[in-house]
């Protein structure tokens, strides 16, 4: 099954190309999830608005199509699965475009920068073997550690 | 190892929020937390972790897409005074953000009441810094980002 999620800001562009890309045979077993404010309605596909637990499709799913936000991203790649990114460019400073090319860069990523080869990408990707989970802590290491060995001083708060 | 109490800002959906909630899910150490959600609509009230959350509040951030000047200048103003108030109430020992714009009104109220303030920048953020991050760099206490290439100063993750 191929999972494809807008997150919480619609992305009707992705949501139609990947409806047409069904109609015209080039996927098949697509489930997408739309957004709550999505205004374009797939017609050849199943769909949902949203919905709690999402980390459950990303599981089941063969591969996830997402935008660039930070929960999509670094969830799927958490899981392990097989992730074909696209931009958003319809978020308040974009800064997606950024964060996928350097995802790209450390091959953890298949970065799809044009809707019309998103097909091709995915199916490329899915001959490609599964991805190990990736341990995204990384990214946030420096704070994880410094709050494990935070030293408590007595207090000098004015309170 | 004692209990560390935590105020966590910028919650209430979206990538801050779970960039946040990864670190602290992370911490292999008691926390108690303190968690403030945000959002258009005072966000989604929802948080997974295994710590104790001791208290829980409500403030608009400010800076939130579709915002006018005036009504950011006027939010701005009500997150100094709530972040007075949770600080004098709650007492953490620290305040943590992650990319939220909310960090600049809690920092001015922190560093007024010597609590320690630290700010993540979004990992999202590559090259370019946020304006918050730019803003921060002054008033947190610690500032962390990942990619070397952002014109920051701080712990930059991507060494350590």
């Amino acid at each position: 099954m191929i999972f494809v999620t807008v997150g919480t800001i619609s992305f009707d562009d992705l949501v139609r190309h990947m409806d047409e890309a069904v109609s015209r045979g080039e996927l098949t077993d697509v489930l997408l999830q739309i957004g709550s404010n999505g205004i374009y309605i797939p017609k050849h596909c199943e769909y949902f608005r949203a919905r709690p637990g999402i980390d459950e499709y990303y599981r089941a799913a063969d591969l996830v199509v997402g935008h660039g936000g930070t929960g999509t991203t670094l969830g799927v790649l958490e899981i392990g699965t097989r992730l074909v990114s696209v931009r958003n460019p319809t978020m308040s400073a974009d800064h997606q475009d950024e964060f996928l090319s350097a995802l790209e860069r450390l091959g953890l990523v298949s970065y799809c920068r044009n809707l019309a080869d998103l097909p091709t990408v995915i199916r490329r990707r899915l001959q490609e073997p599964k991805p190990p989970p990736c341990d995204v802590t990384r990214f946030f290491c420096a704070v994880v550690s410094d709050l494990e060995h935070f030293e408590k001083k007595a207090s000098n708060m004015r309170m | 190892m004692s209990t560390v109490r935590v105020c966590v800002l910028g919650l209430g959906g979206g990538g801050f929020a779970w960039e946040a909630q990864k670190i602290v899910s992370s911490v292999r150490r008691p926390l108690e937390l303190v968690l403030v959600f945000s959002g258009p609509r005072g966000g989604l009230k929802y948080f997974f972790s295994d710590h104790q959350v001791v208290g829980s509040y409500d403030i608009r951030s400010p800076a939130l897409t579709g915002d006018r000047t005036l009504g950011q200048v006027r939010v701005l103003g009500e997150n100094v005074l709530a972040a007075f108030k949770i600080i004098r109430k709650e007492r953490p020992d620290v305040v943590l953000a992650v990319g939220t714009a909310q960090a600049i009104p809690w920092a001015l109220a922190a560093r007024v009441l010597h609590c320690p303030i630290w700010y993540a920048e979004s990992v999202t953020r590559v090259r370019t810094p946020s304006r918050t991050a730019r803003i921060m760099q002054s008033l947190a206490t610690r500032n962390y980002f990942f990619w070397r290439e952002l014109p920051l100063t701080g712990m930059c993750m991507e060494d350590a």
